[in-house]
């Protein structure tokens, strides 16, 4: 769902098909779901971010506006993507949001001591995850003044 | 030594110390079939003299032979299967009554230390195991707070997709069921939700402070404000001394008590909630209370009130999950406390609650 020139608003990294049904219900219908990338587990979301393997053939330097980072993935788990994506200086500006499932407190600050940007725990409520991925997609993608990769 | 911490280190030195009080020159002490420590002699002479350990509490003196004559003083401890033998060559001295008690009062002393070092062995059994069931309990609630409530989200989340967006297309009898599976997928979201919390309150440690117990009673009213809205509803507190507790935790106790003092107050055309303090045993310091003129209950299932999911009211008349009294009962059971309830049915209910004992609780931490 890039734009035609490669351009990717949103990076979801959701291994679970009705989440990520249910959000990109959401962000299209406030035109904001245009360019949005799903991967499905860690290592799919390293490929993409560092351009290694699947997307060899991306430039590091285009970075999505936001990440979408469910916890609990396939292979690498969404902390440890984060870890590496704060780590590394190309790409520790991209804001990163947690969007799970958990409410364990360990997962909270586990995620705010490796830096990331907010933390939103998936509410079963739909309405609330409706508020969630509408204020997420405004915020992020529409207020949110990302700074120029250094 | 007898409070040293592990059965072998004892064994050595309960022997070593047997051995200089009997001028003997060598010996093993053995427990059971198992040989726990030797002194002067090999791992196989032990072993062979093994046959004249363990057999009962008594001290017994047994001639080995041989040139020059050894002789093997075998002292039982008592009441255990432990016992010490020494073995002594030509130059042992012959032992009188007053040695043999000596040795005695050492056994029992060391038969003491022994049994201390099964019972400290034993706790650190169980604490292992406990940790271990706690881990297993952690792990427990965190697939459930996230596989579970994944499912639910999708269920909830494509009904109401449903029901907003394809409403005009649906008969009505189909909107009515799609709102039943939306009502109860929203209903099991709840119950995941309040065992979550629940279980979490077993976890998390306790930071207890001075509270102003007025103060958490206020902002509980303020964050059921709209429970009580468009209500004609008088909402009574008296004194309330201050007490040492974990703030959030008495909170969330007013939190509870107050939303069940409204919600079954609600077909009472003057429903009226009090909350006050009254003095209690001398032991316990203040009783709290929360009172209202509400449905009450059976005192019969009094027993039940404070289970987890149970509940004394059909969820046509009163909703719940059935949690919240459960999760009162534990913060008032961590901060030591008591917990106990009045009622009539149609005439109200009055639950009374002591907090005792907070400075003294002590969470054990899993290492």
């Amino acid at each position: 769902m890039a734009s035609p020139d490669g351009r990717v608003d949103i990076l979801m990294v959701e291994d679970n098909p009705n989440d990520e049904e249910l959000t990109l219900h959401e962000l299209r219908k406030y035109h904001l779901a245009n360019t949005v990338q799903v991967v499905r587990d860690g290592q799919e979301a390293l490929e993409y971010i560092f351009c290694t393997g699947r997307y060899a053939d991306r430039d590091v330097n285009e970075h999505p506006h936001v990440i979408l980072l469910d916890i609990k993935l396939p292979f690498i788990d969404g902390l440890e993507v984060l870890r590496r994506v704060k780590q590394d200086p190309r790409t520790r500006t991209i804001p990163v949001v947690m969007l799970t499932s958990s409410r364990e407190e360990r997962d909270l600050i586990e995620s705010y001591r490796l830096g990331v940007n907010s933390y939103i725990v998936k509410p079963v409520d739909f309405d609330q995850f409706k508020e969630s991925a509408r204020t997420l997609g405004m915020y992020w993608l529409l207020l949110n003044k990302p700074p120029k990769a250094a | 030594m007898i409070f040293s911490t592990d059965q072998t280190a004892l064994a050595r030195r309960a022997l070593e110390w047997a051995v200089r009080l009997t001028g003997t020159d060598s010996g093993f002490f053995a427990s059971g079939p198992t040989i726990l420590a030797i002194h002067g002699m090999s791992r196989d002479e032990a072993e062979q003299m093994k046959a004249l350990a363990g057999s009962g509490d008594r001290q017994r003196t047994v001639p080995l032979g041989g040139r020059p004559p050894r002789t093997a003083i075998v002292v039982g401890l008592p009441a255990s299967e432990a016992s010490i033998v020494l073995v002594g060559g030509p130059f042992t001295p012959v032992f009188g009554s007053d040695e043999q008690a000596w040795l005695q009062q050492y056994a029992s002393l060391v038969a003491t230390g022994l049994e201390r070092v099964r019972l400290v062995e034993q706790v650190t059994a169980r604490t292992r195991e406990l940790e271990s069931a706690n881990r297993e309990l952690e792990a427990f609630s965190y697939t459930i707070s996230h596989d579970l409530r994944a499912p639910l989200r999708a269920i909830n989340g494509f009904t109401s997709i449903l029901l907003e967006e394809y409403a005009a297309t649906l008969p009505e009898d189909a909107r009515g069921y799609l709102q039943r599976v939306k009502d109860n997928g929203d209903h099991m979201g709840n119950l995941v939700d309040d065992l979550l919390a629940f279980s979490r309150l077993g976890r998390q440690t306790l930071r207890t402070q001075t509270v102003r117990t007025r103060d958490a009673v206020d902002r509980a009213l303020t964050q059921l404000a709209p429970e009580t809205e468009g209500r004609n509803i008088e909402i009574i507190i008296g004194d309330l001394p201050d007490c040492k507790v974990d703030p959030l935790l008495l909170e969330q106790v007013f939190i509870n008590l107050l939303s069940n003092a409204i919600k079954y107050s609600g077909k009472r055309e003057n429903a009226r909630v009090e909350v006050g303090a009254q003095p209690g045993r001398d032991d316990e310091g203040p009783v709290f209370f929360v009172r209202d003129n509400g449905a009450g209950f059976d005192m019969a299932y009094a027993d039940k009130l404070f289970g987890v999911f149970q509940r004394l009211h059909r969820s046509q008349d009163y909703e719940g999950t059935g949690v919240g009294l459960a999760i009162v009962h534990r913060i008032v059971e961590r901060h030591g406390g008591r917990i106990w309830a009045e009622a009539k049915v149609d005439q109200g209910a009055t639950f009374y609650f002591t907090l005792k004992g907070a400075e003294e609780w002590q969470v054990p931490t899993a290492a």
